[in-house]
C-alpha cells in the first residue's frame, strides 16, 4: 500500500514538474535557419539540399506545412493553399513549401501525386523525418508561417476549414 | 529501493530545473542559442464494458497515461537533445514493458561544412529502409532509435554515412552490435551533360552487419551481414528505380529459425505531368526481417531494417477494419496509383477542377520449395496462387464552391485473415464499402463536416453503417459524434468529443466505445483490444 502511494505522488510530481516547466516557456521567434541548420530534404528531383538554406535563400514570406499523401486534412488544406497561390505569391510576396513525411511505403507516390493534383508550391521529401523532428512536429498537418527574417512568427496544428483565413491574416500584417 | 526512488527523482528536478533556467538564459540572450520542443500526453480512464469485451488495463488499473517531453538545443553548429519519456502504465494495446519512465532519447551532434558528427541516440535510414532504418512511431510505441555514434560526409553529389551502435528495446538496449555504411552517389552533380538533358541518375549502395552473441544453443552464427545497391533514374516527366537487397543467414524467432539467406527488391516505375500522375511499385520480398534480438517475437521492437507494406492507405474508418501488415518473411505484390485531375471550367471540372485517384494492390504469398529441414529454394519474383491482400480504390474529389467540397469513393478489400492476423482456418473477408466525405463552411468560420461509410463484408464482422457529424464553431473550438453500427449484430461503437486548438496547441476531450483491430502504421501492427472510457489528450509545440 504505502509503496502504491509512493509511487502514485512519485508520478504526479513528476507530471506536474513537466506540465509546470512547459507552462513557465513561453513562445519567443525563433530563427527557423538555426534550428534546422543542415538539415537535409530532398526536392522531387531527388536532390539533397539544406532546409535552411532553401529558407535562407527565398528572402519573402514562407509557409511551411508538413504532410503525407495519406493525411486527408492535410491534402484538404494544401488543396485550398493551392487554390489562392496566385494570390499568396503575386500580391502578399509568400512562397509555399509543402513537406512531405511519406516514408519508404508511399514516397514514390509523391511526385505522380503532387502533379496528378495539379499543385504549384515547392514540394520537399522528409523521408525519415528528420526535419519533423528538429522543428518539433509532433502530428500532421502542422503549418509554419515564416517572416522575411526566417523568424518563425506562427504555427498551427491540425486543420478544420478556414484555417487559411487565419494564415492570410498574419501573412498580410507581415506585408 | 527507496534511496533509488529519491535519486530518480532529484535526477528529473534537476534537470527540468536547469532546462527551465537554460531557457530563461537563453530569453534573454538568445544570440546562445535555441530551444525549442515539443510534449504529448494520452490518458485514459477505462470502463468495463461486457458486450464489447471492453476490459480496464492489465493488473486492474483504470487510467493508463503515455506522454513525453522532448527538448532540442541549437546553438551554431553545435546541437543536443532528449526526450523523456513516461508510460505508467502504458495505454491498452501498448506493450506492457513499456511501462516505466526514463530519458528514452538524447544526443549530441556537430556539424561542420560537410561534415556531421552524432553521439548518443540517432534515426538514420539507407535507402528505403531493407538494410537499416530506425525512427520514431509514439502511434505504435516504437523507437529503434540506435545509440551509438554516426559519422556523415556530404560533399557535393555524395552522402557517407558511417554508423555504429545498438538498438533502443523500451528504456534499455538489445545487446547485438550494428554497424553500417551507406553510400548514395548523385552523377547529375558531376556530368553537366545529364543535366543539360534535364536527367538525374543516382547510384546507391549500403552494409549492415549485426552481431549478436548465440545464447540460444542451436549454434546459429553470430554475425549477419545485409548489403543492398540501387539505380533511381529521372528524366522529365519519368522515373525509375532498383533495389536489391540480400541478407546472410540469420535464424530467429520470426523466420522459424531458417537457415537460409534473405533477398528483396523493390522496382518503381512512373510518370507524371500537370494534371496527370501514375506510379506502380513491385517489392517481392524472401526472409527479410532483420533483428537485433533472434529471440524476440515482437513485431514493433528489435527491428533493424524497415519492409514497408505494398498496399495502399486507407484512412476512412470502416476500411481501416482490413489492413495489410508486411509478412517479411514472403511476399510478392504490386501497387498501382493514378492520380488525375479533370479540368477547371469544365463540365466535369466546376471552377476548381475535380480530382480523381484510383488505387491497386495484389500481394500473394511466394513460392518455395523445401530442400531440408531449415532450408527451402525460392522461386525469384515468382507470384503465388496464394493471395494475401488485394484492394481497389476509386475516390473523387469536388470543390463545389467556396463553401461546399465532397469526397465519394468505394474500396474493395480481398483479406486473408489466416496470413494477416496468423488465425488459422478464419478465411478470407470479402469486403465492399463506400464512402461521402462533405465539408460545408458557414459564416464566422463555423463549418460542418459529415462522414457516411456502409461497409458490407462477407465472413468475419459482417456489414456495418458509420455516421459522422463534426461541427466548429469559431478557430479554436470543434466537437464531434460518430456511431460505427455493426448491424449484424447490433452493436454501436460510438464516440463524441471536443477539440481546442491555438497555435501549436491541440487538447482533445473524448468518451469513446472502440471496437478491437489492428492499428497499423507504415505496415507494421498492433493489436488494440475493444476499449471504453474517457480519453484525454493534449499536445504542444514549442
Amino acid at each position: 500500500m504505502t509503496a502504491l502511494i509512493l509511487k502514485k505522488n512519485k508520478f504526479r510530481s513528476k507530471i506536474l514538474l513537466v506540465l509546470g516547466t512547459l507552462l513557465s516557456i513561453s513562445l519567443s521567434a525563433q530563427d527557423v535557419t538555426q534550428i534546422t541548420k543542415g538539415v537535409e530534404v530532398e526536392n522531387l528531383k531527388g536532390r539533397t539540399i539544406d532546409f535552411s538554406e532553401v529558407i535562407k535563400n527565398d528572402g519573402g514570406i514562407k509557409i511551411v506545412s508538413f504532410w503525407a499523401t495519406w493525411c486527408k486534412p492535410c491534402i484538404q488544406e494544401l488543396g485550398y493553399l493551392n487554390d489562392l497561390y496566385d494570390e499568396l505569391q503575386l500580391d502578399m510576396n509568400t512562397t509555399v513549401y509543402a513537406v512531405s513525411i511519406d516514408d519508404a511505403r508511399s514516397r514514390k507516390r509523391i511526385l505522380p501525386f503532387v502533379n496528378g493534383k495539379s499543385w504549384e508550391f515547392e514540394v520537399l521529401i522528409d523521408e525519415n523525418s528528420t526535419l519533423k523532428r528538429k522543428m518539433s512536429v509532433l502530428n500532421i498537418p502542422h503549418t509554419f508561417i515564416i517572416d522575411q527574417k526566417n523568424n518563425i512568427v506562427y504555427q498551427h496544428n491540425s486543420y478544420v476549414p478556414g484555417d487559411e483565413e487565419e494564415y492570410f491574416k498574419v501573412i498580410r500584417e507581415l506585408n | 529501493m527507496i534511496r533509488i526512488y529519491f535519486l530518480s527523482k532529484i535526477r528529473l528536478q534537476v534537470l527540468l530545473i536547469s532546462l527551465f533556467v537554460l531557457k530563461f538564459g537563453l530569453l534573454a540572450q538568445d544570440k546562445k542559442g535555441h530551444l525549442s520542443g515539443d510534449f504529448y500526453a494520452i490518458s485514459q480512464y477505462y470502463l468495463e464494458d461486457e458486450v464489447i469485451g471492453a476490459t480496464k488495463l492489465p493488473g486492474g488499473q483504470s487510467i493508463g497515461i503515455n506522454t513525453a517531453l522532448s527538448l532540442n538545443y541549437t546553438w551554431n553548429n553545435f546541437s543536443a537533445g532528449i526526450r523523456y519519456e513516461a508510460y505508467e502504465p502504458p495505454l491498452l494495446g501498448f506493450e506492457p514493458a513499456l511501462e516505466g519512465h526514463g530519458f528514452g532519447y538524447r544526443f549530441a551532434q556537430y556539424k561542420y561544412k560537410s561534415l556531421d558528427v552524432t553521439v548518443g541516440n540517432f534515426y538514420e535510414q539507407f535507402g528505403s529502409g531493407l538494410t537499416m532504418r530506425s525512427y520514431y512511431e509514439p502511434q505504435l510505441g516504437l523507437d529503434n532509435s540506435i545509440d551509438g555514434a554516426r559519422i556523415k560526409f556530404s560533399p557535393k553529389g555524395l552522402d557517407l554515412t558511417l554508423l555504429y551502435g545498438k538498438n533502443r528495446k523500451y528504456f534499455e538496449k538489445d545487446d547485438s552490435k550494428i554497424a553500417g555504411l551507406n553510400l548514395d552517389v548523385y552523377l547529375a552533380d558531376y556530368l553537366e551533360s545529364l543535366n543539360q538533358k534535364n536527367l538525374s541518375l543516382d547510384l546507391g549502395f549500403s552494409v549492415v552487419n549485426k552481431n549478436e552473441t548465440d545464447e540460444t544453443g542451436l549454434n546459429v552464427p553470430a554475425s549477419t551481414l545485409t548489403w543492398a545497391s540501387r539505380i533511381d533514374l529521372g528524366i522529365k516527366g519519368f522515373s525509375f528505380g532498383v533495389e536489391y537487397a540480400s541478407k546472410g543467414e540469420e535464424p530467429h524467432s520470426l523466420n522459424g529459425f531458417t537457415e537460409n539467406p534473405g533477398q528483396g527488391v523493390f522496382i518503381s516505375a512512373g510518370y507524371s505531368q500537370k494534371g496527370f500522375g501514375a506510379n506502380i511499385y513491385w517489392k517481392f520480398v524472401d526472409n527479410m526481417f532483420f533483428r537485433s534480438d533472434r529471440e524476440s517475437l515482437s513485431n514493433v521492437t528489435s527491428a533493424i531494417n524497415y519492409l514497408p507494406p505494398n498496399s495502399n492507405v486507407n484512412t476512412y474508418r470502416l476500411m481501416t477494419l482490413y489492413p495489410y501488415a508486411t509478412q517479411g518473411n514472403g511476399e510478392n505484390g504490386v501497387n498501382a496509383n493514378l492520380y488525375y485531375t479533370i479540368k477547371k471550367d469544365t463540365p466535369l471540372g466546376g471552377k476548381y477542377g475535380t480530382k480523381i485517384s484510383v488505387d491497386l494492390s495484389y500481394i500473394t504469398g511466394i513460392e518455395t520449395t523445401p530442400t531440408g529441414a531449415k532450408t527451402y529454394d525460392t522461386k525469384f519474383l515468382a507470384f503465388t496462387d496464394s493471395l494475401y491482400y488485394g484492394n481497389f480504390n476509386v475516390e473523387v474529389t469536388k470543390r463545389v464552391n467556396r463553401q461546399l467540397r465532397y469526397v465519394a469513393g468505394l474500396g474493395y478489400i480481398n483479406y486473408n485473415r489466416d496470413i494477416i492476423e496468423g488465425i488459422p482456418g478464419s478465411g478470407f473477408v470479402k469486403s465492399l464499402t463506400f464512402f461521402t466525405d462533405i465539408t460545408y463552411r458557414l459564416q464566422n468560420r463555423k463549418f460542418v463536416r459529415t462522414e457516411l461509410q456502409h461497409m458490407s463484408a462477407k465472413n468475419h464482422l459482417g456489414n456495418w453503417l458509420l455516421g459522422l457529424v463534426e461541427f466548429g464553431w469559431s478557430a479554436k473550438w470543434s466537437a464531434y459524434l460518430s456511431d460505427e453500427w455493426n448491424y449484424d449484430s447490433g452493436t454501436h461503437y460510438y464516440a463524441a468529443g471536443m477539440n481546442f486548438r491555438k497555435g501549436a496547441t491541440l487538447v482533445g476531450l473524448s468518451y469513446v466505445r472502440e471496437r478491437s483491430g489492428l492499428l497499423c502504421v507504415g505496415g507494421i501492427c498492433r493489436f488494440v483490444p475493444a476499449s471504453k472510457g474517457v480519453k484525454v489528450e493534449l499536445s504542444t509545440s514549442f
